[in-house]
């Protein structure tokens, strides 16, 4: 859910990035956040283990453009994907307003994808929302290594509701892929709250 | 592998073998003690009994197949029916004063129980011999098609129809998203389905031969090789590559498609052992399948779903319905233009302000235990160290209460505290001797100002941190354990002061030269690997009486390094306790920023070596996974 800041004319919006663990979700939010001019980006607060595990989550505040008068921010969160988390997982996906799933392409990540997606679903149910009316944009990380599925199988696997979600390819690492599924995300996600009809100002 | 197949199929010609004797012996000792010799049948009679009986045996057991099969096996029972009769009249000729020609009319007639006996041991002898009975596989490609038709006989292998046929007593729930292995009643099987359960062929070579009247069922074929790692090793009695071989389908698991499509929206295909085990023949199994079932009941094979995948038609899996709909994104603009990307800096950790603000260190007086949050306690097995000693183990106690179900011992080495925590489960004594050889490494290494030795070994990550006071606080968990809470906690129970050093001593100077393949080459590689520590130049300190070669990755040919990473060695690695505390993977020494990794390398000719790779690091754990690959790089040099 958007918080509108009337008085500094700036409308926050959270978007997190969600998947299981070792997918890719801090990757995006580092290149993300190396890419972004100054201006429009926060400090970026990271708690990881020792081997990297995001222990709490990452948190990017980036600023976009206006519309109406008014400035976006857009929050970037990620999850610990890792099962025993949950209860962060939780507290992390409150208020949200769009969700990146990332998901690792690998043939052996195959089955923590779906598992990962159904605990959003689950999670996003605690806050009496739905993946099917939650922006929400796909990115299938990491296809640049060998040994991972084939898109088809990806989508079969992970892209069934009606109506399916956008999916990226990506390569967080490189970044390719990263931005394409924030923009994406991000205009679902004024969209969803200014509707399509408003008119814009860049 | 040759050599095991040779042997399984020595096994099944002795096991035939045996029964055919068994037999022979059997009919001679009857004639021997005249048990039976009052029957009388017709000679005719007896002359038609096994073609007639075979034929019909055939009809009923293998009646599934083409006739030319079921003769071709009736005619094979008959051959070995004539070979038991030809061996009985020998015995007999050699065993009785009976005339070969007497004998043999003995064996196949006169004598009635010996034809009766050969008529039911010719069938167990083709049991006997699977080979001949089992059609190869149509999966098995050209090879399979070429290999020469013998008899066929299904009931020589028991229950591999099982693998093939539906399920009799229930039906795999054949939806998706319900639970994959739940049991559902037959009646809840949709029509189709089960109809198409009920068409489907069992011998699948006949299939082969006659197209047009059993379609064969779709099946998925599966390298046993990739499936090795699943299997308990005490039910098998062969190593995993003859296993391999020895299975009735070499290298291979066949599984019925429809098994697999249910699973393909889980993300996994899990197959119970009981619908794979018959392709697992009894020779290679150490215990009964029933000793099997008792003991794996519920044991499951993940098969590798790239294997499996493609096997699977794209049309089954390409969703048929309407991509998402973006249109109404247009109105506005990407929020965000990226630049080009920054050189890699940073993300803002918590560490950092740990650094800044550091709890002092707690050489006060602990607070009252009853007011204390749940912390570690005393190790049961602790001396009886002083006051001060107590008092510094509960103030350090009551900063690392975060990591749950520490167990503290301290004690004093040259005047100096050393407070050891450790889980209980962990050998206390080996941690206890790899906190103190820490100390002695710290010691050594002291004009380096280091913060923070983490040792990591195949069981245990170690944490040592010098204190304020001059003590060391070690704290040690299992390997996969909290270690990077334990690093922040230790940093900030490390005080402000820095620790007040011993005599400090240099690290012995080394001399090092920049690798001359640094940019090629293995060593170039592994410096391409450790590309997280920034910009470096490989060098290399060689082998000299009993110091270990280093190799060097760091932003110049660093001789301190190479020392460094020798006293490391001297330190930990030489006198590592592997027996209790498991293989030692690396050595992290931490100041500021700026991390050393060393790590022990395995080196074909057995001569000691080591990594050293230090630059300025915010990632630890990609330091430490990037250092490992460049251990294995090296190592293959």
């Amino acid at each position: 859910m958007s918080i509108i800041n009337y008085a500094a004319k700036v409308i926050n919006f959270k978007l997190v990035y969600y998947g299981p663990g070792l997918a890719g979700k801090t990757a995006n939010l580092q290149f993300i956040h190396r890419c972004l001019p100054d201006t429009n980006r926060g400090k970026m607060i990271s708690l990881a283990t020792g081997d990297d595990r995001t222990l709490f989550f990452d948190f990017l505040p980036v600023s976009a453009t206006g519309v109406r008068g008014f400035t976006t921010r857009f929050q970037l969160y990620t999850v610990p994907g890792q099962t025993l988390y949950n209860m962060t997982r939780r507290l992390v996906l409150r208020g949200v307003d769009g969700v990146v799933f990332v998901a690792d392409s690998q043939w052996e990540r195959l089955r923590e994808n779906v598992e990962s997606l159904r605990n959003l679903d689950e999670n996003l149910k605690e806050y009496g929302l739905a993946l099917a009316t939650t922006p929400c944009v796909l990115q299938y990380n990491k296809r640049d290594l060998g040994h991972v599925a084939p898109l088809d199988y990806l989508e079969y696997l992970l892209n069934r509701g009606t109506p399916r979600v956008p999916f990226f390819e990506a390569v967080a690492l490189d970044g390719r892929g990263v931005f394409e599924t924030l923009n994406t995300v991000s205009r679902m996600v004024l969209v969803r709250e200014f509707g399509q009809a408003q008119e814009v100002r860049s | 592998m040759v050599r095991h197949r040779t042997r399984v199929r020595v096994a099944r010609w002795v096991r035939a073998a045996v029964l055919g004797g068994a037999a022979v012996v059997t009919a001679t000792m009857s004639f021997e003690w005249e048990l039976g010799r009052e029957l009388v049948f017709p000679l005719r009679f007896l002359a038609m009994m096994p073609p007639v009986a075979y034929l019909l045996m055939a009809a009923v057991v293998v009646r599934e197949t083409s006739p030319l099969r079921c003769l071709s096996w009736a005619m094979a029972a008959c051959g070995v029916n004539a070979a038991l009769g030809l061996a009985t009249a020998i015995t007999l000729s050699l065993s009785h004063p009976l005339s070969f020609e007497g004998a043999v009319m003995r064996a196949f007639g006169t004598f009635v129980p010996a034809p009766l006996i050969h008529l039911v041991t010719a069938p167990l002898v083709l049991l006997a011999l699977p080979r001949l009975a089992m059609p190869p596989h149509p999966g098995r490609g050209r090879a399979s098609s070429l290999r020469p038709a013998a008899a066929a006989l299904m009931i020589a292998l028991p229950n591999y129809d099982d693998v093939l046929r539906p399920p009799a007593a229930g039906a795999w729930s054949p939806g998706a998203g319900a639970a994959v292995f739940e049991r559902t009643h037959p009646d809840d099987v949709a029509p189709a389905a089960t109809s198409a359960m009920l068409d489907m062929p069992v011998v699948v070579e006949a299939t082969m031969a006659m197209p047009t009247r059993v379609p064969a069922e779709p099946m998925v074929h599966v390298a046993f090789d990739r499936l090795a790692t699943q299997l308990p090793p005490e039910v098998f009695v062969l190593p995993p590559t003859p296993r391999s071989e020895s299975r009735l389908e070499p290298h291979t698991l066949v599984v019925p498609r429809r098994l697999v499509i249910p699973q393909l929206a889980e993300g996994r295909v899990e197959i119970p052992w009981t619908l794979l085990e018959d392709q697992v023949p009894d020779l290679a199994l150490a215990m009964p399948r029933s000793e099997i079932h008792r003991r794996f009941p519920d044991w499951v094979f993940s098969l590798p779903m790239d294997e499996v995948v493609s096997q699977i038609p794209t049309e089954l899996i390409r969703l048929a319905g309407p991509a998402a709909d973006l249109s109404g994104i247009g109105r506005f603009p990407a929020p965000f233009q990226p630049g080009p990307p920054a050189p890699e800096t940073p993300p803002e950790t918590d560490e950092p302000a740990v650094a800044l603000a550091p709890i002092p260190a707690p050489v006060i007086k602990a607070p009252a235990v009853d007011a204390m949050p749940p912390r570690p306690r005393q190790a049961a097995a602790a001396g009886s160290p002083d006051e001060e000693l107590v008092a510094l183990a509960q103030g350090l106690a009551s900063v690392l209460a975060p990591v749950p179900t520490l167990e503290w011992q301290a004690r004093r080495i040259g005047g100096r505290p050393l407070v050891c925590f450790a889980s209980p489960a962990l050998d206390r004594p080996a941690i206890d001797a790899l906190a103190a050889r820490g100390l002695t490494l710290l010691d050594r290494l002291a004009t380096w100002s280091i913060e923070q030795v983490t040792v990591r070994t195949a069981r245990t990550a170690c944490v040592m941190t010098p204190l304020a006071s001059g003590g060391v606080l070690a704290a040690a968990v299992h390997r996969g354990g909290p270690v990077a809470m334990l690093e922040i906690l230790a940093a900030r129970a490390r005080g402000t002061a820095g620790r007040g050093a011993p005599a400090a001593m240099a690290p012995p100077s080394t001399k090092v030269k920049p690798v001359a393949d640094g940019r090629s080459g293995r060593v170039g590689e592994a410096a391409r690997a450790l590309e997280v520590f920034g910009t470096l130049v490989p060098a290399e300190a060689a082998q000299e009486g009993g110091a270990p070669a280093v190799y060097i990755f760091a932003g110049r040919a660093d001789a301190a390094l190479a020392g460094a990473a020798r006293v490391v060695h001297d330190t930990l690695v030489a006198r590592h306790d592997e027996a209790a505390l498991g293989r030692l993977d690396a050595v992290a020494l931490r100041r500021g920023r700026a991390r050393v990794i060393v790590r022990p390398l395995q080196m074909p000719a057995g001569a000691p070596a080591l990594l050293a790779a230090a630059g300025e690091v915010t990632l630890a754990g990609r330091a430490q996974r990037a250092a490992a690959r460049a251990a294995t790089l090296l190592e293959a040099r």
